[in-house]
């Protein structure tokens, strides 16, 4: 326990993630603010990229960290904190998935939505755009969740292996089809 | 033969340099696909670089998810707080209650209480003379008087207070029984709820305390149906209700309650001699007060009285009194009462039947 608290110390002046969660264990919200204003877009990119569209991202979102919130007091530092984060978004993905089948609701690109723009983009790159978000949108949800993790989010295949509780080589399998998958569907654009 | 297995070694080192190129080839074709994939979302990235920051929840959710946050820090030890203050009122609020209770149980321990059975025999009576065909009418100020009556000789809690008005009570009683005789109010029979206040006449302090046990609702049944003259005129305020009509009662001579306790606990009586009386009575006149011989009555027959002897040591001894030789005061008499009641009288009591 002792060991813990010096651990947390020592993270908290280095001013980590999981310092910083640490801290907010122990009673200091302004740092779980700091936590939050880190990762708030990568977890949120996360959830709209994953075939969802904006409120429902933000459902997602609001739902992961309050989570988080809630569980705040028997966070131990075992991995790294985005590590943590991310198996909890991606467990409330499919917590929603599992529901949204349940009711029926159709999976289709219908549902993407991309993100509204103050600059207009240009006409190709408007396309390309909406041509990636719609062949990520159509992968395997297995092979579509890692190539975001990776892709998007910046995890090495090892974390995405943790996140996912998958064996690393199915992670890179994952991987590797969904960049071959992409790159066909893409090819007009190179 | 060593031609052979060349030609099967130079197979294998060919089949794993085409592993290894497929393999090298299948990681080459991994990085042209992740920069083709990098290449592209730079792109797009390279205009939507602010679109992408922009790419966020809105703030309506980032102020949810802060309060969400700050509202377990807070509420948390808020919670802590009204809990331990919960448990320590609720503490204080037990130990409240048990000093309540104690207290209330020590004091009532302490005071000396009209017995509840009073009010029985009282109830009890009143539905016997009223079923009765012998029953007597009953004046309803009179009855009023009986019970506060009986309300005020339980007042009488202490030994001194007893002792010193028991003389004065059987003085007043006297008069009254005089005043009665010469008074042209006619008297009525009238219910006394117990005749317990002979004794407090008589013997004082011995009379209350140990009235609580002698009433029972089968003593009481039997004793109460006896009518009692009393005065009419008595006052209410006054010990002076203890009449000469309660006095002058007739005595049962044996009460079926009486022979059952009997029955139940069969007692030797020694033969209470003139001889003994005597010694009682010096050894009586030279004990302190304390120290007294005291007696009480167990039963009256025909021709004797039982009677219990406390002796200066608190030893007990029961004899037989021939009503030839004995006469016990009269306030003393109390009969029909349970052999297990005690209503300890003083020595002086007893005097010997002389002329």
């Amino acid at each position: 326990m002792s060991q813990q608290s010096a651990t947390a110390e020592q993270h908290d002046q280095e001013g980590t993630d999981e310092a910083l969660m640490l801290a907010y264990s122990s009673g200091n919200a302004s740092a779980f603010e700091q936590l939050y204003q880190r990762h708030k877009q990568v977890v949120y990119r996360f959830f709209t990229k994953q075939c969802a569209s904006t409120a429902i991202a933000e459902e997602l979102c609001h739902d992961t960290w309050l989570k988080l919130i809630n569980n705040h007091s028997s966070y131990t530092v075992s991995a790294q904190f985005r590590t943590y984060l991310f198996t909890i978004a991606r467990n409330i993905l499919i917590d929603y998935q599992q529901k949204k089948s349940t009711t029926s609701e159709e999976n289709t690109n219908e549902n993407i939505e991309i993100p509204a723009s103050n600059e207009p983009l240009t006409t190709e790159n408007l396309l390309l755009a909406d041509a990636l978000t719609k062949n990520i949108a159509a992968l395997p949800e297995n092979q579509r969740e890692v190539f975001l993790l990776k892709q998007e989010s910046g995890f090495t295949i090892e974390q995405i292996a943790k996140i996912t509780a998958q064996q690393k080589e199915q992670v890179k399998s994952s991987w590797r089809y969904a960049l071959q998958r992409l790159r066909k569907g893409l090819r007009h654009y190179a | 033969m060593p031609n052979k297995e060349v030609s099967n070694r130079k197979a294998s080192d060919k089949e794993a340099s085409n592993i290894q190129s497929a393999n090298s080839i299948d990681e080459q074709q991994l990085r042209d696909d992740e920069a083709f994939i990098n290449s592209l979302y730079d792109e797009v990235e390279r205009e939507q670089n602010h679109k992408q920051s922009t790419a966020q929840p809105s703030e309506l959710l980032d102020r949810r998810i802060i309060n969400a946050a700050h509202q377990v820090i807070n509420v948390k030890p808020a919670t802590n707080k009204k809990q331990s203050r919960l448990t320590w009122l609720n503490g204080l609020a037990t130990a409240a209650s048990l000093t309540l209770v104690i207290s209330l149980v020590v004091q009532q321990q302490g005071q000396i209480l009209p017995p509840a059975d009073s009010a029985v025999s009282l109830i009890n009576n009143k539905s016997s003379i009223d079923s009765g065909p012998a029953a007597a009418p009953i004046n309803s100020k009179q009855s009023f008087d009986t019970e506060m009556l009986s309300t005020k000789a339980f007042e009488i809690s202490g030994p001194p207070i007893a002792e010193q008005t028991g003389a004065r009570l059987a003085a007043l009683s006297n008069e009254t029984v005089e005043r009665k005789e010469k008074s042209q109010f006619t008297t009525t029979k009238i219910l006394t709820t117990s005749k317990y206040e002979k004794v407090l006449v008589e013997g004082g302090l011995q009379g209350y305390s140990l009235a609580k046990k002698q009433t029972t609702p089968a003593y009481s049944q039997t004793e109460m149906s006896e009518p009692i003259v009393a005065d009419a005129q008595q006052s209410s305020s006054s010990r002076q209700k203890v009449t000469k009509g309660n006095l002058t009662a007739p005595i049962k001579q044996s009460s079926p309650m009486m022979s059952l306790v009997s029955a139940a606990a069969p007692i030797e009586f020694k033969a209470f001699t003139i001889e003994l009386f005597e010694q009682y009575k010096t050894q009586n006149n030279s004990l302190v007060r304390s120290k007294k011989i005291l007696w009480s009555l167990i039963e009256e027959q025909k021709n004797s009285y039982d009677i219990r002897l406390y002796q200066a040591d608190n030893t007990v001894i029961y004899y037989r009194l021939d009503k030839t030789d004995f006469v016990i005061n009269e306030t003393t008499l109390i009969t029909s009462l349970p052999a297990s009641t005690e209503i300890k009288n003083q020595f002086t009591a007893i005097h010997l039947n002389k002329p």
